[in-house]
């Protein structure tokens, strides 16, 4: 995006729009603010361009994880309701429809796999930012017990996504 | 690093990289990672596994016209509005690192992602400064360089006792003495600019030469 050309630049956000938007949908489930999410998630990744590291992964997943942290950041301003269980469930389990994304597919069956209440415990972390305290009074489980959840889908997450640090 | 020491960060990678940790916690995170490599390795990786859970979400489209809303907040700006902005930009960040105070509770990243990010927009590459010092050693302005397409460079004054007519030099590790222009300064102007012809790597002094005293920019110090 370094690229001062604006047809590569209109190139660039046609390529990423559907992802960036789809994950502010999924997070805000609410259309308008979710557009206003995206739009700020390209503003951001094209003023900080030249700190994108490509060891640290592709360009969507960097796109992504902006796009994470600026839909939560919203989330949190608008002090939403907790997220309805069936939609982060269904979202795991949704089919991509057009172009295949072998990437996409390796993570939702990774996720997948992983018991039900370690999957709703990492989802709500990771997509909604909920804290382990905050998903224990939302499921009115212990908080270690929450914290043990995380921790334990993300070591299986790793093991089955064979994430390694010399790429 | 002990073994409990390790499991107890270990303990707290998983929250820590998705963002949800306390602030406590990252900074007991952070501590043990500077001196623990392994430790650190650990972290990297969870950080690309949360990375990577982004991509489960599902795509959707966003409503029509959006490519171009998005292209309007870029608002990618003509070169010459971005050598203006770069200068600004530049300018702040020169009396950030000179003065020493006013990013003191800034974090370091930002102001570094934000001096790449001016860079990257401006196709430079490096930037650099000094202050201008008179013979007797006192402050009376600041030279910027940039190296870019073009590289420049630019002669702020501080006070208006400095001005008249100088000789805008560069002298060059090798000893090389490039002259840049006439600047006159301090009738009412306080900022020179000019083409940079050189490599700004290449630069060991700027000076400003005249008749009633020379002022003396040293990119090494």
């Amino acid at each position: 995006m370094a690229s001062r050309d604006t047809q590569a630049v209109a190139a660039f956000v046609r390529r990423f729009q559907g992802r960036i938007y789809g994950l502010a949908v999924t997070i805000l489930g609410d259309r308008q603010a979710a557009e206003e999410a995206a739009q700020e998630t390209f503003v951001r990744a094209w003023r900080h361009a030249a700190a994108y590291d490509p060891r640290r992964g592709a360009v969507s997943t960097w796109l992504l994880t902006i796009a994470r942290n600026v839909s939560i950041d919203m989330l949190r301003v608008r002090r939403q309701e907790p997220v309805d269980p069936n939609t982060i469930m269904s979202m795991v389990g949704a089919e991509e429809e057009g172009v295949a994304f072998e990437d996409v597919d390796r993570v939702r069956s990774a996720l997948r796999r992983l018991p039900d209440d370690q999957r709703r415990a990492l989802v709500l972390a990771a997509f909604y930012g909920r804290t382990a305290r905050e998903i224990s009074e939302l499921d009115k489980v212990p908080i270690g017990t929450v914290k043990t959840r995380i921790r334990t889908a993300m070591l299986k997450m790793r093991a089955a996504l064979e994430v390694n640090d010399d790429r | 690093m002990t073994a409990d020491a390790c499991r107890e960060i270990r303990d707290l990678a998983a929250e820590a990289v998705l963002g949800i940790a306390s602030g406590e916690d990252r900074a007991r995170l952070l501590r043990h990672i500077t001196d623990c490599g392994a430790c650190r390795a650990f972290v990297q990786e969870m950080a690309l596994v949360a990375d990577e859970l982004m991509l489960a979400s599902p795509s959707e489209e966003p409503p029509g016209g959006f490519e171009g809303r998005v292209l309007a907040a870029l608002d990618p700006a003509p070169p010459t509005r971005r050598i203006a902005a770069a200068l600004a930009a530049a300018a702040v960040l020169l009396i950030a690192s000179i003065g020493g105070t006013l990013f003191a509770t800034r974090d370091d990243r930002d102001v570094g992602a934000y001096y790449r990010a001016m860079l990257a927009e401006t196709n430079g590459d490096y930037f650099s400064g000094a202050l201008l010092r008179d013979a007797g050693g006192s402050e009376r302005g600041v030279v910027y360089a940039y190296a870019g397409q073009p590289s420049w460079v630019l002669v702020v004054l501080r006070d208006m006792e400095a001005g008249g007519s100088y000789e805008v030099v560069a002298t060059t590790e090798d000893g090389r003495r490039v002259e840049m222009g006439t600047a006159s300064l301090g009738s009412g102007d306080r900022v020179w600019s000019g083409e940079l012809p050189m490599e700004l790597h290449d630069i060991m002094v700027f000076r400003l030469e005249s008749a009633s005293g020379d002022l003396v920019g040293d990119m090494d110090d």
